[in-house]
């Protein structure tokens, strides 16, 4: 084999393990942003539990309030028929209107609902009015949880680990 | 018309220059009136062409005087020009008449050259032939003297073909024997001398062959001592090459070796830096497969993440 051959051999070989080490760089760094996301979504879960538990709980006491107070009632099908019309008017859509209106009214009901809400974190996680409290168990209002949260997952995205849930909790507290 | 004609003459009258008489003017009026008639144009245009014509006439004669004067200086020109051209035609009749001598003498020549090429070409055919005579001559000449020198060379000399006259007259007178016989007597007597002269030549050449034997043995004896003294040389240059070309062998293998050892170096240094380079890749593939399996640990506890939420709220 000529000295040429081998050098060239050589530097072929040199420029594959060179792209290697790029690629593998390259490919770990993606991985490691996908780690940190991963772990930001945590607490994007838990967040969407949350407010889902929110708003049935808000939807509940909504149709109670609603129950009590027929003049409500009325007016809240009076606003979602008035959305189902417009909504039909603008779009020549009747099912996306029907869809817009029932959302329309279901937020509307939710609203009846509303209060200040706070989180209980322990065994069971939940959302609750803030009436509903007891003097025994740990709470955080909602509005401090989610700016927590969303400080937990600008660390999670740094690279920090949350662990499971417990340590979320711990690291809230 | 000539109810006018008073009218008319009183007006000639009236306008006629009191210098110039009237016949004079009549006179001038007819040939005017005759000149236009005669060429058919008014006098205007005759006028006219007159004043074209002065004009033509000027300028024709300003070009006369520049070729009047062009003509005299030509004129004055060709005076020496003619001289010289009668110089030329005397010199020119002077040298025909010379070439006409020249050419006489020529053909006068070329006939004496014809006459002398012809008495060349007979005298040329008489020496060829007492060339041939001669050769002719010169080889019986030769043939005569060869004669006398095989003669000469067997060692007959006048004196003795004379005295081998004799012997063969006396034998003859003697023996009473016919003078041919005697001679073939002679002749086989001759013979036999031809044997004994034989056997001395060839006893003469055997010791010239001795004699040349042992002059080529001493010649060859004499190559040999002075081939063995090339040998010697020859012994001495082969060492003295021997060892020159085994210490060109040492430095060419030293320098073959040195070139090795740095190629050898140099490739090694390039398949360290290539294994540096392969330890590099290496380490950056154990910290991705590391990632994946970050990666991977955290998918799980993200699953077990969520597991947890929704088991804390079926709890609920």
């Amino acid at each position: 084999m000529s000295q040429y051959t081998l050098n060239a051999i050589l530097e072929h070989l040199r420029q594959e393990l060179t792209l290697t080490e790029v690629k593998a760089r390259e490919i770990g760094s993606r991985f490691e942003v996908l780690c940190r996301e991963t772990e930001s979504i945590k607490v994007d879960a838990l967040q969407n539990y949350l407010e889902e538990q929110r708003k049935s709980v808000a939807r509940d006491r909504g149709i109670a309030s609603l129950i009590k107070d027929r003049k409500r009632v009325r007016d809240s099908v009076l606003v979602a028929a008035g959305s189902f019309i417009l909504g039909g008017l603008l779009t020549r859509d009747k099912f996306r209107a029907l869809t817009a209106g029932m959302s329309g009214f279901d937020g509307m009901v939710q609203g009846f609902g509303e209060s200040k809400w706070c989180v209980l974190l322990g065994k069971k996680i939940s959302v609750v009015q803030e009436e509903m409290i007891s003097p025994q168990v740990t709470w955080i209002t909602l509005t401090s949880f989610y700016r927590a949260m969303e400080e937990l997952k600008k660390r999670a995205l740094d690279g920090e680990k949350l662990g499971n849930l417990d340590d979320v909790i711990s690291k809230l507290m | 018309m000539p109810e006018h004609l008073e009218a008319w003459s009183s007006l000639v009258k009236k306008l006629l220059p009191p210098d110039f008489p009237a016949e004079e003017f009549f006179e001038a009026a007819r040939r005017l009136h005759d000149l236009e008639t005669s060429h058919c144009k008014s006098f205007e245009t005759i006028t006219e062409e007159y004043e074209i014509h002065c004009q033509r006439i000027e300028k024709l004669k300003g070009e006369v005087d520049s070729l009047s004067k062009s003509k005299l200086q030509l004129s004055n020109e060709i005076k020496p020009l003619s001289s010289q051209l009668d110089t030329l035609k005397r010199e020119k009749e002077r040298l025909e008449n010379d070439v006409q001598i020249q050419t006489t003498k020529i053909q006068e020549l070329k006939s004496r050259l014809k006459e002398v090429e012809g008495e060349k070409s007979t005298l040329d055919r008489e020496t060829k032939n007492l060339r041939r005579r001669k050769v002719k001559l010169s080889s019986e000449v030769e043939g005569k003297d060869e004669t006398l020198r095989k003669l000469g060379e067997i060692g007959f000399s006048d004196e003795d073909l004379l005295r081998l006259k004799a012997f063969l007259e006396r034998m003859n007178k003697d023996e009473n024997i016919d003078l041919t016989k005697v001679k073939e007597k002679f002749f086989s007597a001759l013979g036999l001398y031809k044997d004994i002269n034989g056997l001395e030549r060839k006893k003469k050449a055997e010791t010239e062959g001795i004699r040349e034997l042992v002059t080529e043995k001493s010649i060859l004896s004499g190559e040999i001592k002075e081939l063995e003294k090339r040998k010697g040389t020859l012994l001495g240059e082969m060492d003295k090459t021997i060892i020159s070309i085994s210490q060109r062998l040492r430095t060419i293998g030293e320098e073959a070796t040195s070139q090795v050892q740095q190629q050898v170096s140099s490739i090694r240094e390039q398949f360290d830096s290539l294994l540096a380079d392969a330890v590099k890749a290496g380490q950056a593939i154990g910290e991705m497969q590391q990632m994946v399996k970050k990666g991977e640990d955290s998918e799980k506890s993200l699953k077990n993440f969520i597991r947890e939420i929704r088991g804390r709220s079926e709890a609920k």
